[in-house]
């Protein structure tokens, strides 16, 4: 018998019998065990290729605006702060859950048996229920001896079924190309969060805390970070670790590595600057037609509410010189930079002026006649009085546009239709043009769910969840795929990602800085505040599709109108086909 | 800092009720350790006394003190070594450290808090206080990268996220282990091979012992107790030596341990492979199974007469290979080995303390702590020496798949075999105390020497016993022992 034949059937009857086999090619005895030895030999090898994938892909640059980004963000070295452990050494995990309670009963019933067993299984964790495991997750787990969830059919496109060894296996483990275990335990383990079956979350968490790594493939990310939200939310402790980890992230980032950070991200993902690039042909083109239609010179002004540190404007300045005809028109831009009433903002406005200057520099070199304003507004963008903001400086004539990138969101939805209200109070600016991007997930819990005060009914925590268990998986693959494998600023991008996970899971809505909508709901939104969609012309279309060819594969444009024309307007990002950022454009 | 928190943390302790069955009744004294001033220059030029610790003292904030004491000062040396190896030339340590503290002093900061924060959370953590030891852990997480330049900085991204595991498992009530994906240990272990020379250097003394103890043997039989780690590794540089002695080749019998069967099947089709090319008669026994579950009478195929059988056996964190010590001891001493070789971690704690090998799984979790913060920053500081620094990808593949998750093992509740099985303290006094005796072999060292790279770093020595030890610049990494089975005087052979 062929020995590789030997070895697969060992192989399949391991797994019933458990017991010890062998096998033998001597290739000494008779002619034909030796030529089946010869056979075998020619359908394996032994040489492995180390894994040296990872850094392919992403090398483009979308050099124009990165060089002018680079030209205006120097490195600007922000003061370290102390290293305030005091700040949080007075706090504790509150004790109100109920829920510990009963980790508290069982856990004492689970503790793995200090007696030495003569039986070849890990410590079993409790399930009233024998295992019955599917056999893909025992190809993963090793065949240790656990009980899953019967229940419990995980896909694990085992990286170890393939008998080509290292070379397959480690890309498949490194690349991610494992099933998607991760969003079926973390979806499992919030429905019995929900149920409140303590017993089976206890199991989950278990597993869930075993696979994860921060540092791993794409499903251990996953893993980790909703984790640690699910746990901050069982200890009842998240806002409080939303509040340390914000204080540390902004202890460790200085304003040279965000900018690395975002720089990097521009360069290897289109997901920030297809966003720009479509607000800004808008905005550039609406500017024009108010320019020709009237015959006297023209204002500009851009109420720019979104805290990308004005990585979005040298474009449109540059556009703004080059188009237009004689004499360059006059813009200004004030850029409000929101942040939560408590965080500190002097690092922030040492920037801000920082970035004005260099703004201003930048528009001197172009022509472009300019000023700048940075408004700091601490708290929820729906308190800003816009009124006080004086946009109108030019008099009447003054076109204004406002640009809301990923800024829709920091209105906390909580309450009295706050959102509506605050798209209600844009309109009153009447502003030429309102240009919207938003990224593409359902977390906002609908007024069904959220009928309860507060909103957070255990329907609403499991809606949220696995939208954004569904918006966070698409995110941390294009990342895996964008980036090398060990690059910090990616690093960065997912702590970004952790902490927007923490607040989701754990932290109540109405204080949510997170909770992005779809397309639809803020396209409803913006119609019913007296607004009509105004669509990106060919040209906008063909800067956004040569932007997404500087990109690697997987990146794709699509008109949001196909998907429902009824309320649909503007065009979607989507990464493998799924639409994660949305562009839009309105006018009164 | 730390003073004056006292009544918060037993108070935040019994809000927290978490389960940490292997390490402390409710919430025993070592409040208020006097942390404050360990963490202040002074020591920075702190003279490294692993020999003048006193292993008696159970008073634990002394020991505390002392302990972050050498953890510091061991970052310290880490820094100067890795100004070493950077700049070559082993004189010129004092200068060159001297000049990283006044150049790169805004990085040096950053690790000094680094370690100084770790080391307070790793106290926290040994008192149960697990409530501020998740608030250090969350601002530890936002600090350090695996991915930094610097090896102490990857090095406290790894250890945060072990404490971080731990304390999850101790909230959750559950400290049993998940047997990892063995496809994906094999991957990191075999990057580990080819990053770091340490593993071929244990091949190679282990190799060299059992080809002595074959000499002559026409019937030869290798037991490796874990296969899934190196897989056939160790064995494809075996095998033609065996070939190519005088006489032809000799009867190859390999019995593999492992808990995967496709591991299994990959290393005897490699070595089914090899041996025909070698034309080497050749059998290959899997069992897919932990050496300590087994029955040994059963399992293993029986000894055939004049067959000389070497036990060989790779000790790593990762995961539980080995079962229950006492019933692999069975197995050992019933496969009457005619070598035995034995790869241990050298994680005993501080260097120089006699009693060699001795992995100190078993004691207190700052123990451990401070041990593995000792072993690790001198593995990490090891990694890439003598590779270009560019491969990152291999080197994060060794740190995270290797590196990381034996942290992550030794920190856990109740240390790496997390199985609650008894274990054994030290392989090699076990040895002895069951009949086996040191077979010595003079010159292995020197040959593992003469494979060195030199100026690198790694160093070789050798005992009386003639057990080798693999280091890296004076800190002991693994120890190679090889023994015997010998029930009585003149019985072998």
């Amino acid at each position: 018998m062929d020995t590789l034949f030997r070895l697969v059937s060992l192989q399949a009857s391991e797994q019933q019998q458990q017991q010890s086999a062998s096998y033998n090619s001597r290739s000494t005895t008779s002619s034909g065990s030796r030529s089946s030895s010869h056979q075998t030999n020619a359908s394996y090898n032994y040489y492995y290729h180390s894994n040296s994938s990872g850094g392919g892909g992403g090398q483009y640059y979308y050099g124009q605006q990165h060089q002018h980004q680079q030209y205006y963000l120097e490195p600007y070295q922000q003061e370290e702060c102390g290293n305030a452990h005091h700040l949080y050494m007075d706090e504790d995990f509150s004790s109100s859950s109920s829920s510990r309670q009963h980790f508290h009963s069982h856990g004492a019933a689970v503790q793995p048996p200090t007696s030495s067993v003569a039986t070849p299984t890990a410590p079993t964790p409790p399930l009233s229920t024998s295992s019955t495991a599917a056999g893909a997750a025992h190809a993963l787990f090793e065949a240790a001896d656990l009980s899953f969830p019967p229940d419990l059919n995980l896909d694990f496109s085992s990286p170890t079924s393939s008998s080509g060894g290292g070379a397959a296996s480690s890309a498949a483990v490194g690349g991610g190309g494992g099933g998607r275990w991760a969003s079926q335990l973390l979806l499992e383990c919030a429905r019995a969060v929900a149920a409140r079956d303590s017993q089976r979350v206890q199991q989950l968490m278990w597993m869930l805390n075993e696979l994860a790594s921060p540092y791993g493939d794409v499903e251990q990310k996953l893993s980790s970070y909703f984790l640690q939200g699910l746990f901050a939310r069982l200890t009842a402790s998240g806002p409080r670790t939303l509040r340390t980890l914000a204080a540390a992230s902004d202890r460790n980032t200085s304003f040279d590595s965000t900018r690395r950070t975002a720089l990097r991200f521009q360069e290897l993902s289109p997901w920030s600057s297809f966003g720009h690039v479509a607000a800004n042909g808008a905005i550039l083109e609406s500017f024009l037609e108010a320019a020709a239609a009237s015959s006297e010179p023209q204002r500009f002004h851009i109420l720019d509410l979104s805290n990308t540190f004005c990585t979005q404007w040298p474009t449109l300045l540059e556009a703004l010189a080059t188009r237009s005809a004689d004499d360059t028109p006059h813009l200004s831009i004030t850029t409000v930079v929101s942040a939560a009433p408590s965080a500190p903002t002097a690092a922030v406005q040492r920037v801000m002026r920082e970035i004005g200057q260099r703004m201003e520099k930048f528009a001197r070199l172009m022509g472009v006649p300019f000023s700048f304003r940075a408004v700091h507004h601490a708290g929820d963008l729906a308190e800003l009085d816009l009124d006080a903001l004086d946009l109108r400086d030019g008099g009447a004539t003054t076109a204004l546009a406002i640009n809301c990138v990923n800024s829709l969101r920091g209105v906390v939805p909580g309450g009295a239709r706050r959102r509506d209200a605050f798209t209600s109070s844009l309109r009153r600016l009447d502003p030429r043009v309102v240009t919207v991007v938003e990224e593409e997930a359902d977390l906002v819990a609908s007024d069904l769910d959220a009928s309860e005060e507060g909103g957070d009914t255990e329907a609403a925590f499991l809606k949220v969840f696995g939208e954004g268990l569904r918006f966070f998986s698409a995110y941390m693959d294009s990342l895996e795929e964008s980036f090398p494998k060990t690059s910090n600023e990616r690093l960065a991008l997912e702590r970004g990602a952790g902490r927007a996970i923490v607040d989701l899971v754990s932290c109540p809505a109405s204080e949510s800085m997170e909770r992005r909508e779809t397309a639809a709901s803020w396209a409803r939104r913006m119609r019913s505040a007296g607004f009509s969609p105004v669509a990106f012309s060919e040209d906008v279309a063909d800067d956004v599709r040569s932007l997404l060819r500087r990109y690697r594969e997987g990146w794709s444009m699509r008109d949001a109108c196909l998907d429902d024309s009824a309320t649909g307007a503007g065009v979607f990002l989507a990464w493998k086909e799924q639409p994660l950022v949305w562009a839009s454009a309105w006018r009164p | 800092m730390s003073t004056g928190r006292g009544s918060d943390m037993q108070d935040s302790l019994s809000l927290m009720q978490f389960h940490d069955p292997y390490l402390y009744s409710g919430g025993a004294g070592g409040a208020n350790l006097p942390l404050s001033h360990s963490f202040l220059p002074h020591h920075q030029g702190f003279v490294h006394t692993g020999d003048e610790r006193c292993p008696g003292s159970k008073d634990v904030p002394e020991f505390v003190d002392q302990a972050t004491a050498e953890v510091i000062s061991g970052e310290q040396e880490l820094a100067a070594s890795k100004e070493v190896s950077e700049g070559g030339g082993d004189g010129a340590v004092e200068e060159q450290s001297g000049a990283a503290t006044a150049m790169g002093g805004e990085e040096e900061a950053h690790g000094v808090r680094m370690i100084a924060l770790l080391m307070e959370c790793a106290v926290a953590v040994s008192v149960g206080n697990l409530a501020d030891a998740n608030g250090m852990l969350l601002e530890l997480a936002q600090m350090s990268s695996p991915y930094a330049s610097s090896c102490g900085e990857r090095l406290v991204a790894y250890f945060t996220k072990a404490m971080a595991a731990r304390l999850m498992s101790s909230w959750v009530g559950i400290c049993a282990p998940l047997a990892p994906p063995c496809a994906a240990v094999h991957a990191a272990f075999r990057a580990f091979y080819n990053v770091s020379p340490l593993a071929r250097f244990a091949y190679l003394a282990c190799n060299q012992a059992i080809l002595e103890a074959f000499h002559g043997k026409r019937l030869v039989h290798i037991v490796d107790l874990d296969v899934v780690p190196g897989g056939a590794l160790q064995w494809l540089s075996l095998l033609p030596a065996l070939a190519a002695r005088p006489g032809g080749p000799p009867l190859l019998r390999v019995t593999g341990f492992g808990m995967s069967a496709s591991a299994l099947h990959d290393t005897g089709n490699q070595l089914a492979g090899l041996a025909s090319k070698l034309s080497m008669p050749f059998e290959f026994y899997a069992i897919a199974k932990r050496p300590g579950d087994v029955d040994a009478a059963a399992a293993v195929p029986s000894r055939r007469p004049g067959e000389a059988l070497a036990v060989h056996w790779l000790q790593h964190a990762m995961y539980d290979a080995a079962g229950d010590d006492g019933a692999t001891m069975r197995l050992v001493r019933w496969l009457e080995p005619k070598v035995l070789t034995l790869v241990e971690q050298e994680r005993g704690g501080a260097p120089g303390v006699d009693g060699g090998g001795a992995v100190n799984d078993h004691g207190h979790f700052l123990d451990r702590f401070v041990s593995a913060l000792h072993h690790y920053s001198a593995l990490f500081d090891s990694l890439g020496a003598s590779r270009p620094a560019d491969e990152d990808a291999s080197r994060h593949l060794v740190e995270h798949g290797v590196l990381g998750r034996e942290i992550g093992n030794v920190l856990a509740v109740g240390g790496p075999s997390r199985s609650g099985r008894d274990k054994f303290g030290c392989w090699q006094s076990e040895l002895a105390r069951h009949g086996f005796l040191h077979a010595g072999g003079a010159g292995r060292a020197q040959l593992v020497a003469g494979a060195c790279p030199a100026g690198l770093g790694y160093t070789v020595a050798d005992d009386h016993d003639g057990t080798v030890r693999l280091g890296w610049k004076g800190t002991p990494l693994y120890a190679v022992s090889t023994w015997t089975w010998c029930p009585s005087p003149h019985a072998q052979r």
